[in-house]
């Protein structure tokens, strides 16, 4: 790294007092010269005082004017070197005297003197101007902090550096461009920075600057000046409050000419930078204080994760269609101006069937147009674990724009996609099975049943099938049945008049049917005999009376007594009495008769045992 | 007139079974050959002619589960369960589908009481509760009516003693089969059949999402309303879902 171009040790503003070299009478020149034309008050400045010639170390110190009125005196260094030119010897002393100014206005600075043999040299006086505080001149403060000069060094204000910084009062992780130049009025050989300021409580990010910095000129003071940026950089400030930029330092090598020389062709043809005497120096700029601003807590989105610039975000999905069980890819991202480095992966909000992995993340930063910016990706490894089309949702990202002052939240397009069903077999899924479950799942289902049962009509039940119905009320019929059994056998053994009640009936068809065998026998007696037994028993068994003694008046009061119709009554008495008669009755009965009156009896026997 | 109409509908019912005894090994057939697809239709072939056992059920499941059918295979597993409730071999392969079943829904605790009581009400089938609540009746009524008839002898001195056990056995096959009848009658269970199907907090497309069920879920069935259906999970959560993602057991 080294000025190639020559520069010109040119002096602005400072008069020499040239004594030309005659002849060897007077061998020595005196030179006066001051740093800065332009100062500010208490400023410091050096006037240096150059004294040359081959016998120069035998001149008298020089005799400064008086400069009380205006500029304090703050101390002297001299040095002295000596050059073999052309095969004269030179030797050249200089002497440098610190003031610091103390009054503005314009001043003269008298011509200093110096004795030699006797004879006294003056330089011609100077003019300096110091400004009030407040409107510092253009050179002001170049942050120069000279090491003590080498001998023979007269660089001055000739080199210095030069820290900018774009603003002073960002917010918190907006970020500082801040650029260190190096000024130079001769020719810088090589330099190197010595110290770098540790950026503390700010995130750095370095510019990649060109291997051969690139110079401009810009002329300052009247004076014009090699300009070359060494160093840019941009700060994002992480904490909130004042901050100073520490100084950087720089170590360079100069080539600085013997100002003795005579501007002559022929001197001027040496006048190049390998016949300059090589000066090192440091310089360092000067801090540089830069005010954090927190982050307005206004409007502050619940989702804001420190993010300050100006962002873009977007999402894909590798593909739109995909089985359970394979794995996706979702790409977010997110591009723009600002913190990328320290953006937080956006929070998915996924469907709970989704398996996620952490995110592979991406990040590729361009420094161009003294901006920060680029493009984070963060690439989204997703396994649906069940079936079915599903949107994801939108993806947020919010971010503090430090030109609006406000926050800004921007999200992507929901995306969609479809799940089918994979073709592996069912896996574990759902987490959290334990080892046992999974080994289980190795196996298979077990086989079908292929012995045929009976089929049976789909809801059909034994509780609804009539069988269960008549096993229900069976048992209880059966029961009502034998009960009844068991009482009427109960009052056949117990109760006389029931059992010839039940009797009645049976008995008198016994004797009908005897009677009816008798119809063609020629027989009237017996017949007649046989029915009047037949309709007696039945009234005497259906009553519990004792028949023998049964009169027939007796017994239709009897009946009566029954609530039996009269009609009835009466056709049962006609009956009997028709016995009772035909029995006593002479001669022969006619088969017919008797068919006639058995039919009668029977009929009346008939109504009689509905009756009762 | 009427015994002609049952008389030709048991020898309808008898050429269905005899159809669906057909199909059926037409259908192991297609199982065992590993062609799933063709299995379960003929399997739904027999259900839809309106005969059913537990087999074609749980053979059923088996082709569903085969095809990755999770909700259906648990499904029919779930069916032949409930008409074979002793099966070993329906109770691992309903145990192996539920493993798959994305959500775990946390039983909650239940008192040791209700778990012996319940364990007690359903130590036997509901069918063999009716088989033997009937053949208990039945055999109390025979001992009954033979203690009123025998006078003396080994039948009623036998039946004397029998008498009182068996109505006391008869009383629990009775508790057990009434219980079991009620069970059915008013608990009606389901299966998620769908993928996956957010339950919303009402019987409506907008309602606010209460949360998300998966496919093989088992959710008791409440009332509908609509073409939605109330549900209820194990741990008491409940919500709506669309009747036609569930299948009812």
């Amino acid at each position: 790294m080294k000025f190639r171009e020559a520069i010109r040790f040119t002096v602005v503003g400072v008069a020499m007092a040239f004594t030309p070299m005659f002849a060897q009478s007077i061998d020595i020149a005196v030179n006066a010269s001051v740093d800065q034309a332009r100062i500010a008050l208490q400023d410091q400045f050096t006037l240096s005082i150059e004294v040359s010639g081959a016998d120069a170390s035998r001149a008298s110190e020089p005799k400064l004017p008086a400069m009380e009125s205006f500029a304090a005196y703050a101390g002297v260094s001299t040095s002295q070197s000596i050059q073999l030119i052309n095969g004269r010897m030179s030797v050249s002393k200089s002497y440098n005297y610190a003031f610091i100014a103390t009054a503005a206005g314009r001043h003269e600075i008298g011509p200093v003197t110096v004795e030699y043999k006797g004879e006294k040299f003056a330089t011609q006086p100077m003019t300096i101007e110091i400004a009030q505080q407040g409107t510092p001149p253009p050179t002001q403060q170049p942050g120069q902090r000279s090491t003590p000069a080498e001998p023979g060094t007269d660089l001055g204000n000739a080199i210095f550096l030069k820290a900018e910084v774009d603003r002073r009062r960002v917010f918190q992780n907006e970020p500082v461009l801040v650029r260190y130049k190096i000024y130079t009025r001769v020719t810088v050989t090589s330099f190197g920075i010595s110290q770098l300021p540790n950026f503390s409580g700010f995130w750095a990010e370095d510019f990649q600057l060109p291997q051969q910095p690139r110079t401009t000129q810009e002329v300052i003071d009247g004076q014009r000046y090699l300009v070359a940026e060494i160093k840019k950089v941009a700060l994002f400030p992480q904490s909130v409050g004042k901050k100073i930029l520490q100084p950087l330092q720089v170590e360079c090598e100069a080539q600085v000419q013997n100002r003795r020389r005579s501007r002559d062709l022929f001197d001027s043809f040496f006048d190049d930078p390998f016949m300059a005497r090589t000066v090192r120096r440091a310089v360092a700029s000067s801090p540089v204080e830069i005010e954090v601003e927190p982050l307005p807590e206004e409007g502050k989105p619940a989702s804001f994760a420190g993010a300050v610039g100006n962002y873009t975000i977007s999402a894909s999905l590798d593909r739109a269609a995909v089985k359970t069980n394979e794995a996706i890819t979702l790409k977010i991202v997110i591009s723009g101006a600002g913190n990328l480095r320290v953006l937080s992966p956006p929070k998915l909000e996924l469907p709970a069937d989704f398996e996620t992995y952490d995110p592979k993340i991406d990040q590729s930063i361009n420094y161009n147009n003294d901006r920060v910016s680029g493009s984070k990706t963060f690439e989204y490894v997703l396994v649906p674990r069940s079936a079915g089309n599903i949107e994801l949702k939108p993806i947020t990202f919010s971010f503090f724009e430090p030109r609006s002052r406000t926050y800004k939240i921007v999200s992507t397009s929901p995306l969609a996609l479809s799940v089918t069903k994979g073709t592996e077999e069912f896996v574990a899924v759902g987490g959290g099975l334990s080892k046992e479950d999974v080994r289980l799942i190795g196996q298979d289902i077990r086989f079908i049943t292929t012995a045929p049962l009976p089929f049976h009509a789909i809801g059909a039940a034994f509780h609804r099938s009539p069988i269960f119905y008549a096993m229900s009320i069976t048992p209880v019929l059966a029961l009502g049945l034998v009960l009844l059994y068991r009482r009427h056998q109960e009052k056949l053994s117990t109760n006389e008049a029931y059992r010839r009640g039940r009797r009645a009936g049976r008995v008198a068809s016994q004797h009908l049917r005897k009677a009816r065998g008798l119809v063609g026998k020629h027989d009237g007696k017996a017949f007649y005999a046989e029915v009047q037994r037949a309709l007696m028993s039945f009234i005497g068994n259906k009553l519990n009376v004792a028949e023998a003694g049964l009169v027939t008046d007796e017994l239709a009061t009897m009946l009566q007594e029954r609530n039996v119709a009269q009609e009835t009554i009466d056709a049962y008495v006609r009956c009997l009495q028709t016995c009772d008669m035909k029995r006593f009755a002479p001669g022969e009965i006619s088969e017919n008769e008797m068919r006639e009156f058995i039919e009668q009896a029977s009929e009346a026997l008939e109504k009689m045992e509905r009756a009762l | 007139m009427k015994k002609v109409f049952i008389v030709l509908a048991l020898i309808s019912q008898s050429a269905l079974a005899d159809e669906a005894t057909t199909l059926f090994q037409q259908a192991n057939r297609y199982y065992e050959a590993g062609q799933y697809a063709e299995a379960t239709a003929a399997y739904e072939k027999i259900l839809a002619s309106g005969m059913e056992n537990w087999q074609v059920h749980y053979n059923l499941g088996n082709a569903y589960f085969k095809q990755r059918q999770l909700g259906k295979a648990i499904l029919y597993y779930e069916k032949a369960q409930a008409l074979n409730p002793d099966s070993e071999d329906i109770r691992f392969n309903l145990d192996l589908a539920n493993i798959s079943v994305i959500d775990r829904i946390p039983v909650p605790p239940r008192s040791l009481v209700v778990v012996w009581l319940d364990t007690a009400l359903h130590v036997v089938s509901l069918r063999l509760a009716a088989i033997l609540t009937a053949a208990l009746w039945v055999l109390f009524f025979i001992l009954l009516i033979f203690k009123l008839l025998a006078r003396g002898g080994l039948v009623q001195r036998l039946s004397q003693r029998l008498l009182w056990p068996s109505l006391v056995v008869w009383v629990i096959a009775a508790i057990i089969f009434g219980w079991q009848l009620y069970e059915k009658s008013s608990y009606r269970y389901g299966i998620v059949l769908a993928s996956r199907v957010v339950v919303t907090s009402a019987p409506s497309a907008v309602a606010t999402e209460v949360f998300t069920l998966h496919e093989g879920v088992r959710v008791q069935l409440e009332a509908a309303s609509g073409t939605y259906q109330r549900i209820r999970l194990v741990d008491g959560k409940v919500g709506w879902m669309p009747r036609e993602v569930l299948g009812q057991i």
